[in-house]
């Protein structure tokens, strides 16, 4: 479910000079949904295959993605043994305490070990 | 609100909370935010944690230039809410006070003003060689810095702001040193352009009505020749367009109403050519009645 057209040069208008990252960010994400498997990016992958001038513009399109329903926003709390232990759908809704089922123990939540991650929507 | 200086204060203050407590306190500081800034602050205090703060902080300059007949207290208004703003460093360039003589008088006295800017713009880029500039430039402003394009290829600028532009419609935007970004904050109440039109040359009524010209973009204003230095303007139309390159749509861009008739008239009909006809006539006649 990449961009429809018309959002697609709603948002080149409002952002002309970032007229191909938009369109690269937009390849990306129909390239990410034909994938059989779920694919999760962060900003930084996003950004390198985009190449918006700078990641606050590329902070900004994303919520206009993320508001459109295309693309997901999940935070990933990791273990200490590494690999993610639960995702959230906000920093606010993160627990202080998290039970890590990598290591079978309770731990006071590190927001060091937060990773923001987008996920394409089919 | 300023979004980006309260997200850089709260990820500042962080590194003195203890861990178990960062979450509450992140809550604590953004409980009395309403949406949309509840959640874009969210958003960037998320993403300022995974990369760091540095990541908001991209710089910008940005330069102010002046009209005529004017110290310009707009610029003070306008500097004091960009500098606001961390990232961005701005500079309220001038050339004195240039009389409306000067301003009328099409040779030599309009050249002074240009060299001044020119030379304050390349200080400028001296001392920032790395950030983009933008400039913002009101009325004769637009004219000096039109002309800085065609003459100085040297100077960079990444995004030009035009209000109560009187650079003429067919300025040549393609040939010229052109900018990567123009938007022309056009005021549908804005009359002194025409009337910068009519009396002289080498001006335009872009200011009144636009260039039409796929090479930039018009956003239309109800506004006159010095409404846009409100800070409700500056926030909605420029602060976005500073720091990220984004035109936020005017709501008068498609519902603006015609010109009153007579402005129109004004814009088109030859003043001067009719004046300067009067004057030869009246000189012939006085000529062959005297000699």
């Amino acid at each position: 479910m990449s961009m429809s057209s018309r959002s697609l040069e709603a948002l080149i208008a409002e952002f002309p000079e970032e007229k191909e990252a938009i369109n690269n960010l937009d390849n990306f994400i129909k390239e990410a949904e034909s994938s059989p498997k779920e694919l999760f990016f962060d900003i930084d992958r996003l950004f390198n295959k985009s190449h918006f001038s700078s990641f606050y513009v590329l902070v900004d399109i994303i919520q206009r993605l993320v508001d459109q329903g295309l693309i997901k926003k999940i935070i990933r709390i990791e273990s200490d043994a590494g690999g993610g232990i639960k995702d959230f759908d906000s920093m606010l809704e993160i627990p202080p305490v998290i039970n890590d089922w990598r290591t079978g123990l309770d731990y006071k939540v590190d927001l060091n070990k937060l990773h923001v991650l987008y996920k394409i929507k089919k | 609100m300023n979004i980006d200086n309260f997200v850089l204060e709260i990820l500042g203050e962080l590194n003195f909370v203890v861990n178990e407590e960062k979450i509450e306190f992140i809550k604590y500081k953004t409980d009395n935010l309403e949406e949309p800034e509840k959640s874009k602050v969210i958003n960037l205090i998320e993403l300022g944690i995974a990369k760091g703060p540095g990541f908001l902080q991209s710089k910008h300059v940005v330069v102010l230039i002046h009209g005529i007949r004017t110290h310009a207290s707009w610029q003070g208004i306008v500097k004091s809410e960009l500098s606001s703003h961390q990232n961005i460093h701005v500079y309220d360039i001038g050339y004195g006070y240039f009389d409306g003589f000067r301003f009328w008088f099409p040779f030599y006295t309009r050249n002074k003003p240009i060299n001044t800017i020119t030379s304050k713009l390349r200080r400028i880029q001296e001392k920032h060689p790395e950030e983009p500039i933008t400039v913002i430039a009101h009325s004769f402003g637009t004219y000096i810095v039109s002309m800085i394009l065609e003459r100085c290829s040297d100077i960079k600028i990444k995004r030009l702001l035009l209000c109560g532009s009187i650079i003429q419609d067919d300025y040549d935007w393609v040939n010229i040193n052109c900018p990567s970004s123009i938007v022309n904050e056009v005021g549908l109440k804005d009359y002194w352009p025409v009337a910068a039109k009519v009396s002289s040359w080498g001006y335009g009524c872009t200011g009144s009505f636009g260039f039409k010209n796929p090479d930039l973009r018009d956003r239309y204003h109800d506004l006159d020749h010095s409404e846009f230095f409100t800070l409700r303007f500056i926030r909605q139309f420029w602060i976005p367009y500073v720091i990220k390159g984004q035109l936020v749509p005017s709501p008068f861009d498609e519902r603006r109403p015609n010109p009153p008739w007579f402005i129109s008239f004004v814009s088109i009909f030859p003043f001067k050519t009719s004046v300067l006809a009067a004057l030869a006539t009246i000189s012939w006649v006085l000529l062959t009645r005297y000699l």
